[in-house]
């Protein structure tokens, strides 16, 4: 049972998968976050953090399965993801902020 | 061989920074203490990931590759939370107890309210000049 679905032979698949169990976890602290945030400032954090964990493990795969088009949809993403938190901060900072949380 | 071990080094170690920005995220109890795991960890533990795949290029071109992925992530990340952190300040989200602002700050916190003129919402409601 490997994380990646790649054999583990030497000591750098090893670090992989190590590397891969660690993201997977980190990103599942922060859809937990994502879910439970009390603000929407707390799920634009999250986001941002699943944004750039995404973009680890887009690497991770890269190194792993040896395919080199993953490391161009990595990049590609690093700059969707600065978008994504540039139009999450102008949002919130246009609200309230506290009218949204009376609703939640 | 050598570059190999490098390689396994700095990616236990970004798996390891990786894995502590998720678990402060969750644990800790404010929206600027989460954003300081979130933000500093989470930054190192990419850049030591995208930093290993450095070491492990056969080329040029591939080295190139993560480069571009290392500039992108050390220049947007802090952006993005600078933003954030700006956003959460001005709309007043609840902090922890133990959070303290500084007695300079509550002017700027309380720009918002109402009857309370200051340049930033005067000059938010200034029409925009036509081209």
């Amino acid at each position: 049972m490997t994380i990646l679905g790649t054999e583990t032979t030497g000591i750098l698949d090893i670090g992989l998968e190590f590397c891969a169990f660690c993201i997977l976890v980190a990103l599942v602290c922060a859809a937990w976050r994502l879910i439970l945030g009390p603000s929407l400032a707390d799920r634009a954090v999250a986001l941002d953090l699943i944004s750039g964990l995404l973009v680890a493990f887009l690497v991770v795969f890269t190194l792993a399965s040896g395919i080199r088009a993953y490391i161009y949809a990595a990049i590609a993403f690093a700059l969707i993801g600065f978008l994504t938190t540039i139009a999450f901060a102008r949002y919130i900072e246009r609200t309230k902020g506290t009218e949204l949380e009376s609703h939640d | 061989m050598i570059l190999e071990i490098l390689a396994t080094i700095f990616l236990v170690l970004g798996g390891f920074f990786c894995l502590m920005a998720g678990i402060g995220v969750v644990r800790l109890g404010d929206i600027f203490l989460r954003m300081h795991a979130s933000t500093k960890a989470g930054t190192l533990g990419i850049a030591l990931i995208v930093v290993a795949m450095m070491f492990l290029a056969e080329s040029w071109t591939e080295l190139l590759e993560p480069v571009f992925v290392f500039l992108f992530m050390i220049l947007t990340i802090p952006i993005g939370a600078h933003l954030i952190g700006r956003a959460a300040f001005r709309t007043r989200v609840p902090l922890q107890p133990d959070t303290r602002i500084e007695p300079e700050c509550e002017t700027f916190r309380g720009d918002r309210i109402e009857g309370r003129p200051s340049g930033r919402t005067s000059s938010a409601k200034r029409p925009i000049p036509s081209p």
